[in-house]
């Protein structure tokens, strides 16, 4: 990849995959070393897609990848991951409105978060996301019915 | 709003239609049924409290650190890449084979 294009790719999606890693990892210094790894990835790849829609996904692609290999090969995460909170992402008032708590979302699996994450904020389908995270479209669809009755039911019993 | 209608649209259905998938048939059923209604508007507080991530800055030196280990990657995969390939590189051979027949030249001068 030419560093032109590089520079273009970084400007373009360095927040938003920063962002996605960060909801992953729970932890800021993580985030910055998957950041780092997920771009030197880029700079070596020859297949980075032309388009920016289809960049945007293989990112976030590369970027669950990187982020499960870095669990895998640190012990230390989850003890960092209990210095951060979900909410510190968010606008806090607006949350705080809804009733939402994003306690919760630390009940959900890594796929769980991920799924929802690239759902609800971002607006992917399930077949894209599928194709993000490389599962099957139908466990896509399940894992994210899962994730969703539970925070319905934590709403739920908050309003009770 | 009544409770009285008997079947309720299944979970997965709601949840496809609060997150505006699918529309038409259920809005009926929901707009009747108070239980379905509650349903729906909580998948929506759902899907709106994730609407509120915002995206994050990536600090300076971060970005300082991506751009110096590409520097670094770059002149690493050029010496590699120049090691792999050396033969390819005309300067280089014609050097090479100016060393060469200075080499032989001085080993005949000197063994005379």
């Amino acid at each position: 990849m030419q560093e032109k294009e590089f520079r273009a790719v970084y400007n373009t999606f360095a927040g938003k995959v920063y962002t996605f890693i960060l909801w992953l990892t729970q932890s800021r210094s993580s985030a910055d070393d998957i950041l780092q790894e997920v771009f030197l990835k880029v700079w070596r790849s020859d297949s980075v897609p032309k388009n920016e829609e289809e960049q945007l996904r293989w990112l976030y692609s590369v970027a669950r990848n990187a982020t499960v290999d870095h669990f895998r090969k640190s012990n230390r995460f989850s003890k960092l991951r209990q210095n951060f909170k979900h909410e510190l992402l968010c606008t806090p008032r607006e949350s705080a409105e809804l009733g939402f708590e994003w306690e919760w979302v630390e009940e959900l699996a890594e796929t769980e978060k991920a799924i929802l994450y690239l759902h609800l904020r971002d607006g992917y389908t399930y077949r894209e996301i599928a194709e993000i995270l490389d599962l099957k479209e139908n466990n896509v669809r399940i894992k994210a019915f899962r994730a969703l009755k539970l925070l319905r039911n934590k709403l739920k019993k908050k309003e009770l | 709003m009544s409770d009285t209608v008997q079947k309720h649209p299944s979970e997965e259905e709601l949840i496809q239609y609060a997150l505006g998938q699918e529309c038409g048939e259920l809005e009926e059923h929901i707009t009747t049924c108070s239980q379905c209604y509650e349903f729906v508007e909580e998948m929506r507080i759902v899907k709106a409290a994730f609407s509120h991530i915002d995206e994050q800055p990536v600090s300076g030196s971060v970005r300082n650190k991506i751009f110096e280990s590409i520097k670094k990657d770059t002149s690493l995969s050029k010496i590699s890449h120049f090691i792999q390939h050396w033969y390819t590189y005309p300067f280089f051979i014609g050097l090479l084979t100016i060393f060469w027949v200075l080499f032989l030249y001085f080993i005949y001068i000197f063994s005379q």
